[in-house]
Parts: C-alpha cells; sequence; structure tokens
C-alpha cells in the first residue's frame, strides 16, 4: 500500500479533463468538476491500495460527480435563456455531415444514462481495463462489461452509426477486448 | 477539433478513444497551484473545509494568473528572446493546426520540417502518432510544433525552433552517440532538450517520464537527421 504522490497526479489532468467533459457535456462544468476533485483528493493524504493513481482518481472523479449531480437537482430548475438554446440544425438536408466535432461527440456520451455514461468513460476515455473500472465504480466486473456494451450501442444509436449485430450479443459480452488500455500512465 | 465521422460501432469506439484534447493551460495552472498547495501535507492541517478551500483557490487563482502570463507571453510575443521554457510552454498549447502526414520522400520522417530539420515519423515503429500541429514565433524566430499521441490517450509535444540553437545549461546531460540530451523539468513538465542540425529541439510531456521521452528524442535522431 502506498501513498498517493500530489505531484505525479498532475499528469492525468488532460485525461480527467475528457472524462469530466464527457460527463458534464459541458467544458465549463467539466473544467469545475476536475478542479473539485482534485480538491477533494488533496485535502488529506490518500493511500492507494495498488500503483494506479489514474483508477482511484477516476473513482474520485464518479464520487463528485455524483455529488454535483445531487446538489445541482436540489436547486430549482433554471429556464434556459433564448441566447443559450443552440441554434437548429442548419444543413439542408439533415444528413450527418461527414465530420463530428469533439463537443457532439462528448454531449452524445452525456446524454447517456448515468451508469452507462460513467461505465463508457472509465474505459473508452480514461483507459482502464474492465477490472479497474469496475473497481472505481463500485461494481462487479461483469456489470461494468454489460454497461460499457450498452452504452457503446446507445452512443452509436444516438450518433446514427451502424451497429453491428452479433449472434447471441445480449449484452453480456464485449465484442471489443477490455484492458487494451488498461493500466498506469507511464 | 473535427474528426472524421464513424460509419461502425467499431470505428466510433476508436474515435472515443483517440479524442486528444488538453484541458486548458488556465486549468493546469490552478491544479498546479492546489498540489502546491497540498505539499506541506505531511504537517497537521489546523484548519479544514471552508477556510482551506477559500486559501487554496485566492492561491490556485494567482498561480493561474502568473502561469497564464507565462504561457501568453511564450506562445504569443515576439519579442522575448527563445529559450529552453518557452519553447517548452509552446508544447502545451493545444494544436492550431491539422496533423502531418508521413512524408513521401524521406522515410520515417514527417512532411513537416524546420530548415531541413524533419520531424520523425513514429505511428509505424513507436505507436505515436502525430495529432496536430502549431507554429509560433518567438524573439524572431519561427517555432514549429508537431503533436503526438499514443493508443492510451498520453500526449507529448516536440518544437524546433528555427534559426542556430541557444546555448542550453542545467537539467541532466546523458549523452548519445554524437548527441547530447538534457533531461529537464519545466514546472510539471518533463522535458528533453538537444540539437538537431544546429537547431534546437524540444520534446516534452507531463505525461511520459524523462527518459521515455529520451528514448524517444534519441530515436528519433538516429533515424530521421
Amino acid at each position: 500500500m502506498g501513498t498517493l504522490d500530489p505531484q505525479s497526479l498532475t499528469m492525468h489532468v488532460d485525461r480527467l479533463y475528457r472524462a469530466a467533459w464527457a460527463l458534464c457535456g459541458s467544458r465549463e462544468d467539466a473544467e469545475d468538476l476536475v478542479q473539485e476533485t482534485f480538491a477533494r483528493v488533496l485535502a488529506r493524504e490518500r493511500r492507494l491500495t495498488g500503483d494506479n493513481e489514474l483508477h482511484y482518481l477516476m473513482g474520485a472523479l464518479r464520487n463528485t460527480f455524483l455529488i454535483s449531480v445531487r446538489t445541482r437537482s436540489r436547486r430549482p430548475a433554471v429556464v434556459a435563456q433564448l441566447e443559450d438554446v443552440a441554434a437548429a440544425d442548419e444543413r439542408p438536408t439533415g444528413r450527418p455531415d461527414s465530420m463530428i466535432e469533439v463537443s457532439e461527440l462528448y454531449g452524445a456520451i452525456a446524454e447517456l444514462a448515468e451508469d452507462f455514461r460513467l461505465a463508457l468513460v472509465a474505459v473508452d476515455i480514461v483507459g482502464l481495463s474492465y477490472r479497474e473500472a469496475a473497481e472505481a465504480l463500485e461494481v462487479k466486473e461483469a456489470t461494468l462489461t454489460t454497461r460499457v456494451f450498452r452504452a457503446r450501442r446507445s452512443l452509436a444509436r444516438s450518433l446514427g452509426v451502424s451497429v453491428e449485430e452479433q449472434p447471441g450479443a445480449g449484452g453480456r459480452e464485449d465484442s471489443r477486448p477490455g484492458g487494451v488500455l488498461s493500466g498506469g500512465s507511464q | 477539433m473535427s474528426m472524421r465521422r464513424p460509419e461502425t460501432e467499431s470505428e466510433l469506439v476508436d474515435l472515443v478513444r483517440s479524442v486528444d484534447v488538453s484541458a486548458p493551460p488556465s486549468l493546469h495552472a490552478r491544479i498546479d497551484a492546489l498540489v502546491g498547495e497540498s505539499e506541506p501535507a505531511a504537517a497537521p492541517r489546523p484548519a479544514r473545509g471552508r477556510r482551506w478551500r477559500l486559501a487554496a483557490a485566492g492561491g490556485a487563482l494567482a498561480v493561474a494568473a502568473a502561469v497564464l502570463i507565462l504561457l501568453i507571453s511564450a506562445a504569443g510575443t515576439d519579442t522575448q528572446r527563445l529559450s529552453v521554457g518557452r519553447a517548452t510552454a509552446l508544447t502545451q498549447l493545444p494544436a492550431s493546426m491539422g496533423a502531418p502526414g508521413e512524408s513521401a520522400s524521406a522515410s520515417g520522417s514527417l512532411d513537416a520540417s524546420v530548415e531541413g530539420v524533419s520531424f520523425p515519423y513514429w505511428e509505424h515503429s513507436l505507436g505515436w502518432r502525430s495529432s496536430g500541429a502549431r507554429v509560433d514565433s518567438v524573439g524572431g524566430r519561427t517555432v514549429h510544433t508537431v503533436f503526438y499521441t499514443d493508443a492510451r490517450g498520453r500526449r507529448i509535444g516536440y518544437a524546433i525552433a528555427s534559426g542556430l540553437a541557444p546555448g542550453v545549461s542545467g537539467g541532466q546531460l546523458v549523452v548519445r552517440g554524437h548527441s547530447s540530451y538534457r533531461l529537464l523539468s519545466v514546472g510539471a513538465v518533463n522535458a528533453v532538450v538537444w540539437e538537431r542540425g544546429g537547431r534546437l529541439c524540444v520534446l516534452a510531456s507531463r505525461e511520459v517520464s524523462p527518459r521515455a521521452l529520451l528514448e524517444l528524442a534519441s530515436w528519433g535522431e538516429s533515424k530521421s537527421v
């Protein structure tokens, strides 16, 4: 068991920022979420059960995110101002463009159900293995696997991407290997 | 940042995994300030919670402002002399141009160079693909930076400055073949500094260790000069 080294955490800021952006759907909220996560983690000495800071940080990010969601839900709802409303798609045919922006991609991820979103972010954006992601999100590895599978499928459908139907693919098995991007960052 | 729209679920997963967006410099500065604030953590903290958070936020803002000024001055002004610190700061800014492709005429090189010194092509051999670029001017010199990303989403910046390289001192000196490399830390950024064809080269990253950067720098030296 080791102690979390504050200096070494700074190397994960970019990755945490991408994860936070996909969770929140907004760059501004992502900045706040990452800063709040680091503030919480650095508030006291932390002990690691393994040597992977990244999966510890993912757990901290998830906890901070859930707290912020709950806090926000207790506030009175604010009706959007006219200038806040995004313009409708002006593409003449409504046909998907050949390019996609990060904001559109992360915006679509942010629309996924919370459990699916967290699973996809942990595996595909943070790059944790399924085992690490399951620990960070405090779920069983089989549950995590199913959530990643369904999250990818939901995301594909929301972006108009063709879904690869597989015989017997009922959500229990993932068509892609887990843990391809596993582990630390050095 | 625009990317090709995926057509299959598999391409979509690859796309999600390959997005290389850096946090804004202001956020890095605020996190650096929080880390700096936490350094005396070994000693018991007399007050936590709201007072600590307010103090941290105040310190963070001050340091963020200072670091932002440093980054902006490094990136945006042409009146200051080129230094390793300024070249390194440029490697931490976002890309403003598309990624150069592999050179059709020079094996092992990208289709980007500064005064005959080309950027290496690392994707096939080392798994680092070029993901963007930017060009800045510092003290009358052009600094061309190419960003590389690996499968784990780590990002490094490779800067080459035009004109004869200024003298560099400090850091850990490592000699490989006919080249001398200096391993430095600029804030939270690891950097390797050396010369190729008389031009200053800086390879820097927050996520990659100095030794790994050295391996890349020395590989590029032998393969692409």
